[in-house]
């Protein structure tokens, strides 16, 4: 069906309505009778031993209602926070992994790290008694550099060398063999910059105990709140599942930092037992800054053999990759199998090799943000890609050309475990080199030249996985939870219908697309499918928004549902037509029987199924309301080219992006709109992790950029009008024909940029970000 | 350059009520020891308002021509500030020359916030207590 609200419809978002008039609800616009306030004290030292923590003064101050320390939750046996994904080393041997509780008990290892909690009738209370909150710290020499963080100061006294594990992945004898016969070796020292996620609703936490049941109910800002209940009760030991009841009301951005499970809320829902009130926390932006899980921040050197023609014989990476001071959720997963599966790129490169060090420093935990190990594969690959075909005076679009894995070599196994199965990549790089005019590039740079201007064109042909999956493949590699999604599609009594769903939406437009999707199949309103979501009473279960899953798996979760009601459906109609099954036809809302004019809509038969007199009583139970749970057979790959050009200004090394075109594969698209609306974002976060962002701590373990006036976020004058494209190999294996876009903006762009500012300065290494003080150091040797 | 001797500015320099009259924002300064004062001192540093309650410690003492000034400033939730000044007397032919020297590093919310501006207010901080300092000797001259 093609309607102006159904599969590939640009329909305006519903849920923009309460959010652009200030009707949404976020976890901070709740209140609950009697609540008060929870403040946390942190860690003014990177480093140091908790000799003693003096509470008496803070407790006499006014309202306070309580005050607890990480002993406290220990002796009422508060667990540590776990990490969800085992990796293991080369050696076979698992991953180290440090005790880690929610409040310090012995020693802060990071600016941040939580050491009381301080509960009082008023916010303002509660910072006053925080103030009053006496430690006693010997300090300890932090460890801060990530590349010398093996041989440093031992943090944790069960991880010997601060590190997590060795890790490998793909052929070693193999890529040196092909490095044995390479006639050209291209390699770059590239350094992956450490990015803090600032989503614009900071985290915050609502927890309440129901002395009466004895049941808890924690809202907070969760990408994934069955994930939430999950490990609160089976790792934690808050209460069992069924006592815990996590809501993700409204949340305004998340980037992957809301997935983890914190401290924070941790410690809210626990106490809000032991004082009998509830209990409200929410992040000052300071906060966010300091303990929100920072992304990315890797050291690499990588790599790529050619042949005397240019084509890819191997390649060779070799990263060293931050944790911070303790293991986020899914940390360890993060530079291992969500960025070395990822270095084929979209090249038949025959033999590659990486090797993964992962380390502890004393700075906040590192975890997934968007893109979460794939931009980094796509910087390293891209990077490469790009000089290699400088130093041998190649065209870059042609040196790739000639090494793309083909539509016709689809499925494709990569030498890094994943088998990507469609694609048409030269598609896509031909569409983006005809929207970027790029046959008229030369002439471009000589007129910025004339103008004393440098100009540079830069590539990025860069592939991901989405929807992480299957859940027997990821549970073998170590993953600690299942990677399915579950949809419940409830038909109501008039037909309108609610759809239950386990992922979350945080910006992303779910109450649209999965209506889109349902009113689609039915053949019924738009306005008439309500999506909910975000809630563990209401959803069966789920694994919630990340990796770009939610279409992928959430969405063909309930498109399977939604086969289901119709199959359902069929039946009821066939009795009500008095004919078969098998002669029944839907479409368009419509049942019909073949050479009859007779003819039922979907209203007609969804009142049937609840008030059952023309009904088959004797073969189906009466109701329409069915639930799925999907699990995907392999990962979706989107794919595509990003184009950028920039111009640079000598005098100041000022750098203006005058061009950014991408195309992109998603599959089937849903909403254009909302397709595009992500593609900008995504391109956006990936040239601010290019050419301002950046995450630093000084020796000392001090975080120099903790707050805006340090840290620059891209802002609207900072990126250009972008062209934005697709093209469209739909996936093979799930219903919808869907690849994911959340992250692709991301993952593609910071290596475009770079490329288009190394061009321009024709220059090979140029570390992010590149600020107009580097570009201009880079431009005067100084 | 102070007109006075350097006993008389050495005296002075130990003194908790002229300090506390000196320093910017110093509410209270009592001396614990022969070289130890505790004060409780009021800065901005930046968006960061915080009260400090400081140790500050004089060692290097090499009466009356120079000593180290070792403060450790406690901010509570706004973290910890630690300084070191370096100062010596020198006697001169019209009074004594004092010069000094500041180093220093800060912590927790404070480096968050205002790592950028510590040095500079710290150096303003020295400043302005010399600058008083010297100026109660030319008020009590023309008194």
């Amino acid at each position: 069906m093609t309607t102006k609200t159904g599969i590939g419809a640009s329909v305006l978002r519903k849920e923009d309505a309460r959010f652009i008039t200030g009707t949404g609800a976020y976890t901070d616009d709740l209140s609950l009778p009697g609540q008060v306030y929870c403040v946390f004290v942190r860690s003014p030292h990177a480093r140091a031993i908790i000799k003693s923590i003096d509470t008496t003064d803070a407790e006499s101050s006014g309202g306070v209602i309580a005050i607890f320390t990480g002993e406290d939750l220990r002796s009422d046996g508060i667990g540590d926070l776990p990490c969800g994904w085992l990796v293991k080393s080369k050696d076979g041997s698992d991953m180290l992994a440090p005790s880690h509780p929610a409040i310090a008990t012995t020693h802060v290892n990071y600016v941040g790290d939580i050491y009381a909690m301080v509960i009082a009738e008023t916010i303002e209370e509660a910072k006053n008694a925080a103030e009053l909150v006496e430690a006693d710290f010997e300090v300890l020499t932090p460890v801060v550099d990530v590349a010398t963080a093996t041989t440093a100061d031992q943090i944790h006294e069960n991880v010997p060398n601060n590190q997590c594990y060795d890790w490998e992945l793909g052929d070693s004898a193999a890529a040196d063999g092909a490095f044995a016969n390479a006639v050209h070796v291209t390699s770059l020292d590239i350094v992956n910059n450490r990015l803090i996620p600032n989503a614009i609703e900071p985290r915050a936490a609502l927890g309440n105990h129901d002395a009466a049941s004895g049941s808890y109910t924690l809202y907070t800002t969760s990408q994934n709140p069955h994930l939430e209940r999950l490990i609160l009760a089976a790792f934690v030991n808050v209460a069992p599942e069924a006592k815990l009841h996590v809501i993700s009301p409204d949340v305004g951005g998340g980037f992957g930092s809301k997935i983890f499970v914190y401290a924070e809320e941790t410690a809210v829902i626990w106490a809000t037992a032991k004082v009998g009130r509830p209990i409200k926390w929410r992040a000052e932006r300071i906060e966010s800054f300091q303990a929100d899980a920072h992304g990315r921040d890797h050291v690499t050197r990588a790599e790529l053999a050619l042949s005397g023609d240019g084509e890819f014989l191997g390649l060779r990476v070799k990263t060293i990759a931050n944790m911070g001071a303790y293991l986020s959720t899914f940390a360890s997963s993060v530079p291992t199998y969500l960025y070395g599966t990822l270095l084929s790129g979209q090249y038949k490169t025959p033999a590659i090799h990486v090797e993964v060090k992962s380390v502890f420093t004393n700075t906040a935990p590192v975890d997934a943000y968007r893109g979460a190990g794939r931009p980094e594969a796509t910087y390293v690959v891209e990077r490469l890609v790009e000089t290699a075909a400088r130093e041998l005076g190649v065209d870059p679009a042609e040196l790739r050309r000639k090494n793309f894995i083909q539509p016709s070599d689809f499925p494709y196994a990569t030498p890094v475990a994943l088998t990507y199965d469609t694609g048409d990549y030269e598609a896509s790089l031909e569409r983006a080199l005809s929207l970027a005019k790029y046959s008229e590039f030369a002439k471009r740079r000589n007129e910025s030249e004339a103008n004393g201007r440098k100009r540079g064109i830069g590539f990025s042909c860069y592939i991901e996985a989405c929807g992480l999956a299957p859940s027997q493949v990821a549970l073998s590699l170590g993953a600690g939870v299942g990677l399915f999604e579950s949809a419940e599609v409830r038909v109501d009594v008039t037909g309108s219908v609610t759809v239950m769903t386990g992922t979350h939406s945080h910006g992303q437009g779910h109450e649209t697309t999965f209506a889109q999707v349902v009113s689609d199949k039915l053949g019924i309103p738009f306005e008439n499918v309500t999506v909910v979501h975000g809630d563990t009473s209401k959803s069966d279960y789920g694994l919630g928004t990340y990796g770009s899953r939610s279409l992928v798996v959430g969405g063909s979760a309930i498109a399977t549902a939604t086969d289901k009601v119709i199959a359902k459906a069929k039946k009821i109609a066939a009795h009500m037509l008095n004919s078969t099954e098998e002669q029944v036809s839907f479409d368009d809302g419509i049942f019909k029987i073949p050479d009859s004019n007779e003819s039922l809509s979907f209203g007609e038969v969804a009142f049937s199924a609840y008030v059952p007199g023309d009904f088959p009583i004797e073969e189906l139970e009466p109701g329409l309301s069915e639930k799925a749970f999907y699990d995907p057979a392999n990962f979706t790959y989107p794919a595509g080219t990003h184009i950028c050009e920039v111009e640079v200004d000598p005098g100041t090394g000022t750098t203006e992006i005058v061009s950014f075109v991408a195309v992109d594969d998603f599959g089937t698209v849903i909403n254009p709109m909302i397709v595009e609306g992500q593609v900008h974002g995504g391109i956006t976060q990936g040239i601010g992790q290019a050419m301002l962002e950046h995450g630093v701590y000084d020796a000392d373990g001090q975080l120099l950029t903790g707050s805006y006036m340090d840290y620059t976020m891209p802002r609207a004058d900072d990126v250009p009008d972008f062209i934005v494209d697709t093209t469209v190999t739909p996936c093979t294996h799930n219903p919808l024909g869907a690849k994911g876009c959340g992250e692709a903006g991301a993952i593609g762009a910071t290596a475009a940029v770079m490329n288009a500012i190394t061009n321009a300065l024709d220059v090979k290494e140029l570390a992010m970000p590149a600020t107009a003080e580097t570009v201009w150091r880079a431009i005067t040797g100084d | 350059m102070i007109p006075a001797t350097r006993e008389e500015v050495w005296v002075a320099l130990r003194s908790p009520e002229i300090l506390q009259e000196c320093i910017d924002g110093c509410e209270e300064m009592t001396a614990l020891d022969t070289n130890e004062y505790e004060a409780l001192v009021r800065v901005k540093l930046g968006p960061v308002r915080a009260k400090f309650r400081s140790i500050i410690r004089m060692l290097n003492v090499v009466a009356p021509e120079s000593y180290t000034l070792a403060v450790n400033a406690r901010g509570g939730n706004a973290g910890f500030g630690i300084g070191q000044a370096h100062v010596s007397l020198m006697p001169s032919e019209s009074g004594t020359t004092l010069s000094y020297e500041v180093t220093g590093t800060v912590s927790g919310k404070l480096a968050q916030l205002g790592s950028r501006l510590f040095l500079s207010v710290a150096n303003k901080m020295t400043a302005s207590f010399f600058n008083k300092f010297c100026a109660r000797w030319d008020n009590t001259r023309s008194a």
